[in-house]
């Protein structure tokens, strides 16, 4: 071949000019063999990418980590803590969460209290008042005086609230504004009051009804307009019902100033022929009125004889005639209504005190028990206690027990020692003694509640991861059920198409279209709350969303070449959906799958909160529902299963988040 | 287009109507509420059923009917009452429906009051308080979505970020409960239920922070999210480059072409979100006692007054449909690229 002449210009805007042949060209790879070579790095596979994306999304590991953490928890907390949370402990209930010793003031399990009632008759040199007892819902709250931490001096107040260490104050008689019902009333008196029983005799006696009205409103109580009637039973009178035995004292719209009532002048004006009246009634009515809650605050009242009172009939002191009457002891000012109109107390004048209390020390601390001798000789048996015990018992009154050795019993202290005796004649004694109740409960030492206790007294650190172990269960058996019915659903419904898609997509679109919270309802009124029945429940349209990808993926491979070459080659339809389409399909669908579990769970919690969840079962929902109602006043019982819940609900979340974008191939290398 | 707008809502009363007729026919078949009380009332009751055709009374027992309801003595004889066959009930439930529009009674919550007006008293209280949530959260949750979007992988944005993820996974039971334990039980600053009629103005006022704030929370962290989701996809599309290109300045860019893109799958979301807020919240209400129709469909199940139920669940069907309808007419009218029911 002819030479061939070259001209290029070099950096340096030089002109050169080379001269080439044939010659000086080689052909390197001539007569070689050319093969793929093997490359240097692994290669790596859709999953191994996946898991290597999903590792650096830091939020997701953390929310994995905090996943498999509450996982294992839930198995095996449930199995560790060996407090049995099948029986009821009602000594134990609402204990706060303890953590610390007593008194660190923090996690401790004490309980501040903020202004409750003290009882005045407590009062000590140095000014202190110690709580008194207070009732609560029909419970009897009463406080341990050893068992509080600090105590702050008392402070004067007033209250609404009926108790035996208030004073004074007035009683409001409301009216039942909501009923309009005036056919069970008279003269449209709604609320009626009934004083005691009285009996007079006209010929002899002097009789006057004092009352005083409380008519300042600053509480929002407005007085509202009343009469004062008197009512004697005639022989056909049925109790509670009305006749014509009733003399009007003080109409509703009449003006008395004094407020003092001559019974004598009324009554013999108005019944002139009756001069003795016996089992009488004085009653104060309201008049019904539809737009305004009507009120009479009564501060005091008495019928009095000859200007001496009678004590029977006072109500000077509202408080305590309303603390006693509740517990039916008294009929002083039964209430005779028929609707919701009430009675109630206001400005009773009380003393207020803010206290720490070791909830622990007063449940488990030391009580006073008397222990009769054939205990106390089984302890001896057993050489629990001084084998001289009975005989030489005064030489072990007020002697610590424990520090002496002897603390396998749960007697720490003798008080006295009584002889007693029982039918039979037999004597022996009583031991009066300070004994530890978390001993005579059966605990080797003084138990701690991490989170506390709940209303039946068992720990709530158990009771809540037994529920969470619940709703992952029934959230995995339920999204695993949703997910293989989805799957199968889709896969038909995409892979043949046409007439049994559009059948199968029409059922979808009305199941789907029923609110979720119906559909469970329905199912779980009809087969009841168990554990199976609200797996299949939580199903029923749990697995729309599955089918739907799994539909859409199915339409977009079905008429793939490799379908095609498949079938021709007389791939069954079975084969041709396992093996060929679902296998292609399946990363999309697992990824938008994977949200499926905390939805079930938060459905679960959702549909228990609202008093149609797991009956005889723990789960986050069932608890969180059981608690709610302590909410105000052990806040802890709900604030736990709250936390634990929340915690659940992210790291699921996160977890399941990153999980969807370290599969999904279009996110691939979009963050790098 | 109009002859799609007529299918799409005619489709939608289609399904309503078999949706409720399968509701209907479940719901009968579970044990029937029997109403307690004085016999006059439970009289007045059973002679309503009987008018309504749910209930069929013989003078003499009838076993070929199953089990008894309930017997009444008027003096000169005995009345005994059946249930009619569920399938004749259904058939009766339907001309009710469609001649009187008479939905029937309520057996527990109200006795003898017409279901269909015990809704509507309750409609009022959570219309009121879903509206007023619904104007709080759309703006709020459009804003942090764009701060975030616009500061997208700074602190701003994963701030934003990590608070929306939490309030959209925190069930919204847990938000009230610790709201009301924060603002009402430990503090004092709010009533601890919905208030009552007669309560004074700033009482009735501060009743609402709850409501409205435990609904905000979950619908601003979705708003926030969606809103974010859109607008960083359309800030990294092409032709938010080209107008940066031909010379728009960033906010220009941003107003004039991203957010009105972005904008176009947020705003069915709201138009939906207005035609929720007719179905209330269940758990709010039954938490703070707010009598609205979500609290009403818990009282109905749990006291087992199916008419009631009923008439609920038919106003939870429609607006679920209504807004699934309105959601897809939406797109059509806001994004003129897509065509309403073309073939493709």
């Amino acid at each position: 071949m002819e030479e061939k002449e070259f001209q290029y210009i070099d950096s340096g805007n030089v002109s050169h000019s080379v001269k080439l042949n044939n010659d000086d060209f080689k052909l390197v790879q001539i007569d070689k063999s050319i093969h793929d070579t093997k490359f240097k790095n692994k290669p790596t596979t859709f999953f191994k990418d996946a898991l290597k994306r999903f590792c650096k999304n830091k939020s997701s590991v953390t929310g994995a980590v905090i996943l498999g953490v509450l996982l294992v928890l839930s198995f095996v907390l449930p199995v560790a803590i060996t407090y049995d949370t099948e029986k009821q402990h009602p000594v134990e209930q609402f204990l706060p969460p303890k953590l610390f010793d007593a008194g660190t003031g923090f996690w401790d399990g004490t309980v501040e209290y903020k202004d409750k009632i003290a009882d005045p008759s407590t009062k000590d040199s140095n000014g202190y008042m110690y709580p008194g007892e207070s009732k609560v819902q029909g419970y009897t709250i009463s406080f341990e005086k050893s068992s509080i931490v600090k105590l702050s001096l008392p402070k004067q107040g007033v209250t609404n609230v009926p108790s035996p260490y208030g004073n004074g104050g007035s009683i409001i008689i409301s009216s039942d504004k909501l009923s309009n019902d005036s056919e069970e009333y008279i003269n449209n008196h709604l609320v009626k009051y009934f004083s005691p029983s009285i009996s007079i005799d006209l010929s002899t006696n002097n009789y006057l009804i004092n009352y005083m009205l409380s008519d300042d409103t600053y509480d929002g109580y407005e007085l509202g307009e009343y009469s004062i009637t008197f009512e004697y039973p005639s022989e056909t009178q049925e109790a509670g019902v009305l006749n014509e035995n009733q003399i009007v004292l003080k109409d509703f719209n009449e003006k008395v100033n004094n407020k003092i009532i001559n019974l004598n002048s009324i009554l013999t004006e108005k019944a002139p022929t009756i001069t003795k009246y016996e089992n009488a009634y004085i009653s104060f009515n309201l008049k019904a009125s539809s737009k305004t809650n009507t009120f009479i605050p009564i501060k005091n009242f008495f019928y009095e004889v000859n200007n001496t009172t009678d004590e029977n009939v006072s109500i000077t002191d509202a408080c305590k005639k309303l603390y006693i009457d509740s517990s039916d002891k008294l009929s002083y000012w039964n209430i005779y209504s028929f609707g919701n109109g009430a009675r109630e107390l206001k400005g009773a004048t009380c003393y207020y005190v803010d206290f720490t209390y070791d909830a622990y020390d007063a449940v488990y601390g030391i009580k006073q028990m008397t222990i009769d001798q054939s205990s106390i000789q089984n302890y001896i048996d057993k050489g629990k206690l001084p084998k001289d015990f009975i005989t030489n018992r005064s030489n072990y009154i007020n002697v610590n027990l424990y520090e002496m050795g002897y603390d396998d019993t749960p007697i720490v202290y003798v008080n006295s020692v009584k002889l007693s005796s029982d039918e039979t004649g037999n004597v022996y004694y009583k031991f009066e003694c300070g004994i530890y109740n978390y001993k005579l409960l059966g605990y080797d030492k003084m138990p701690t509640f991490l989170f506390g206790t709940n209303q039946v007294g068992q720990d709530l650190l158990k009771i809540v991861f037994i529920g969470l172990r619940t709703s992952l269960l029934l959230g995995l058996i339920s999204s695993a059920i949703c997910f293989i019915f989805g799957l199968v659903w889709g896969s038909i419904a995409g892979y043949f198409g046409g007439l049994p898609d559009l059948l199968m997509e029409r059922f979808t679109d009305i199941l789907s279209g029923i609110p979720w919270i119906v559909m469970m309802t329905l199912m779980i009124l009809k087969f009841g709350q168990s554990f199976w029945i609200f797996c299949l429940a939580l199903c029923l349209t749990g697995w729309i969303g599955t089918s739907a990808v799994t539909r859409t993926q199915f339409y977009r491979f079905r008429g793939r070449e490799y379908v095609l070459a498949s079938r021709t080659l007389g791939a069954g339809n079975v084969r041709l959906i396992f093996r060929h389409i679902l296998p292609n399909a399946m990363g999309t669908i697992i990824t938008s799958s994977v949200l499926m579990i905390p939805s079930v769970i938060f459905s679960e919690a959702t549909i228990s909160y609202l008093g149609l969840g797991l009956k005889g079962l723990q789960s986050l929902g069932v608890i969180l529902s059981d608690n709610q109602k302590f909410l105000q006043s052990y806040p802890h019982l709900l604030v736990v299963p709250a936390i634990i819940i929340a915690l659940l609900m992210i790291s699921f979340n996160l977890f399941g988040n990153g999980l969807r974008d370290a599969f999904n191939p279009s996110l691939k290398g979009s963050d790098e | 287009m109009t002859k799609y707008v007529i299918k799409r809502i005619l489709l939608a009363v289609v399904t309503a109507f078999i949706i409720l007729s399968l509701t209907f026919i479940f719901m009968k078949m579970l044990p029937i509420s029997k109403p307690a009380g004085l016999p006059s009332v439970v009289f007045g009751f059973y002679q309503k059923q009987v008018a309504l055709g749910y209930v069929k009374a013989f003078s003499e027992p009838n076993p070929a009917y199953g089990e008894l309801l309930w017997q009444y003595d008027y003096g000169f004889g005995t009345y005994y009452y059946y249930s009619t066959p569920v399938m004749s009930q259904y058939g009766n439930w339907l001309r009710n429906i469609f001649t009187k529009w008479d939905w029937g009674t309520s057996t527990d919550i109200d006795p003898n009051v017409d279901a269909m007006s015990i809704i509507a008293g309750r409609l009022t209280y959570s219309l009121r308080i879903n509206i007023i949530s619904v104007f709080i959260s759309v703006p709020l949750g459009i804003l942090f979505g764009i701060v975030a979007a616009l500061k997208k992988n700074k602190l701003t944005d994963h701030f934003i970020s990590t608070i929306v993820m939490v309030f959209i996974s925190v069930p919204s039971f847990v938000v009230i409960s610790l709201l009301m334990l924060w603002l009402c039980f430990s503090n004092n600053w709010l009533p601890m239920q919905w208030p009552s009629e007669t309560a004074s103005t700033s009482t009735k006022v501060a009743g609402y922070v709850i409501p409205v704030l435990s609904l905000c929370f979950g619908s601003v962290a979705s708003y926030t999210r969606f809103t974010r989701a859109e607008l960083c996809e359309v800030m990294s599309s092409d032709y938010l480059l080209l107008a940066r290109t031909k010379g728009l300045t960033k906010t220009q860019s941003i107003i004039r072409h991203a957010l009105r893109n972005a904008m176009v799958p947020i705003l069915p979301s709201i138009i939906s979100s207005f035609i929720s807020v007719l179905g209330g919240s269940m758990i709010l209400e039954q938490l703070y006692a707010i009598p609205g129709i979500g609290s009403l469909f818990i009282d109905a199940i749990n006291l087992k007054d199916y008419n009631v139920l009923m008439v609920d669940m038919a106003v939870f069907t429609l607006i679920s449909l209504l807004a699934g309808v309105l959601v897809d007419l939406s797109y059509g009218f806001i994004d003129p690229r897509i065509r309403m029911g073309a073939k493709n």
